[in-house]
């Protein structure tokens, strides 16, 4: 479970994020979406105790993240490029993720090769290829992969289908979903994209100008909900 | 300048030698990993660890820069060798520990896939500063102390000295470096995302 309690955050004196309340439950896939600047990275950034929030708390199970280091055992997350080591091969970087995570080298091999399809053939076993100089798509599977090999309770991914082409689009919600089929894992995903969000999420919320004004179940009446959210208003 | 055996200008060359490679990496310690701290920060991290593997590598640095300047400086006969070991253990002693509790303060990016040429990056005026400072110390302690008392004392305290900081280095990394890292982590990892230099 993942709590934050009445956090605002201010950058220059003007407010980017305030939420008085926000609870992720156990097991849930939440969708975060808004337009850009609204304040998703912000939010995503706080989870993970990357900035200070100026008011306000955020916990992950009884921990609080910004005291703790507990909740980076179980924690996995892909924010952006800054989360990989782009002067490393794609196999140097999995393999320093799974000396973090003491995870032996069979059991990588078999936590990677789930991917196979994901990677399409492109990633691994590309002799000296540095993560620098893959494509964005590319880079973006590579980040993802990075956050799942390590089979974490909880995931956390910043805009995910960005820069994937439409079929590794496909195969992420598929793997997103089984993997939180699988294990119950929390998983929190923002996204532009409202038609992968109404897909896999079990509730979405609005966030705009750093505030949630909409917190959805995702029953079958959301997407037209976030539709007619997002239509041009006049 | 002085060139008696043992000269002002001789050990303070000498000294810069022996410190200058481990200083340039110290100086900059944690921007060299600047690009990719958001994800160290957010995945399990073992910091102090980390911190010590960067405290040895400049004691490595500065032994690789003993050698040869330990052959110069026996050729030459311009030097006791005694002097040069207490110079060079003062470098892994107060000046690498001193100078990565003030990197923790240096929030500087350094993006590791820019050209090598005319490449500032993460330099700051005041780190030209820092390293004179650095070589100035250890042989104003020395001039000092053997105008005080004699020239062995001012090895022997010289040395002392280092010896010191180097068995205290663990509680150095932990109190003070990785201590002060973390007490400013959210700015450091602000000046870290800043893409330009």
């Amino acid at each position: 479970m993942i709590k934050v309690t009445n956090i605002i955050k201010t950058y220059n004196k003007k407010t980017v994020l305030n939420i008085s309340d926000l609870t992720v439950n156990n097991g849930e896939i939440f969708g975060l979406v808004g337009n850009n600047g609204a304040g998703k990275t912000t939010l995503l950034r706080l989870l993970l105790d990357l900035i200070r929030a100026e008011k306000g708390e955020v916990r992950s199970g009884d921990h609080i993240v910004a005291k703790t280091e507990e909740w980076k055992e179980y924690t996995a997350s892909y924010l952006d490029e800054g989360f990989l080591i782009d002067y490393l091969t794609p196999e140097e970087f999995f393999g320093f993720i799974a000396e973090e995570y003491r995870i032996n080298k069979e059991e990588l091999n078999r936590r990677l090769a789930e991917f196979s399809d994901f990677f399409n053939g492109e990633v691994l076993g590309q002799s000296r290829k540095y993560i620098r100089d893959f494509s964005k798509g590319n880079k973006q599977k590579i980040g993802i992969a990075s956050a799942l090999i390590t089979e974490p309770g909880v995931v956390i991914l910043d805009e995910p289908f960005n820069s994937l082409d439409p079929t590794s689009q496909i195969l992420l919600k598929r793997m997103l979903s089984d993997y939180n089929r699988r294990t119950g894992a929390t998983m929190i995903i923002s996204s532009h994209d409202l038609n992968h969000v109404t897909e896999i999420c079990t509730r979405i919320a609005i966030i705009e100008k750093g505030i949630i004004i909409r917190d959805l179940q995702n029953n079958g009446q959301a997407m037209a909900e976030l539709a007619s959210y997002f239509s041009v208003r006049n | 300048m002085d060139e008696t055996p043992g000269g002002l200008f001789t050990i303070f060359i000498t000294t810069m030698f022996l410190g200058l490679g481990a200083m340039s990496y110290g100086q900059l310690i944690f921007s060299w990993e600047s690009a990719f701290f958001d994800g160290i920060m957010a995945r399990k991290n073992d910091f102090i660890a980390y911190v010590r593997a960067k405290y040895y590598l400049q004691v490595l640095v500065t032994l690789i820069a003993f050698v040869p300047i330990a052959v110069v400086v026996t050729i030459s006969g311009k030097m006791s060798l005694f002097l040069l070991a207490a110079l060079m253990l003062f470098n892994p002693g107060p000046n690498s520990l001193l100078t990565m509790v003030l990197a923790t303060l240096n929030d500087a990016r350094i993006d590791l896939d820019a050209g090598t040429f005319m490449n500032y990056q993460g330099m700051k005026g005041s780190q030209f500063v820092m390293t004179f400072l650095f070589v100035l110390v250890p042989v104003g302690i020395y001039k000092l102390l053997s105008l005080a008392a004699d020239e062995n004392t001012a090895v022997v305290i010289l040395s002392f000295l280092g010896i010191i900081f180097i068995a205290f280095s663990n509680w150095w990394l932990k109190k003070f470096i990785a201590g002060t890292f973390m007490h400013r982590k959210y700015k450091s990892l602000e000046g870290y995302r800043k893409l330009s230099a």
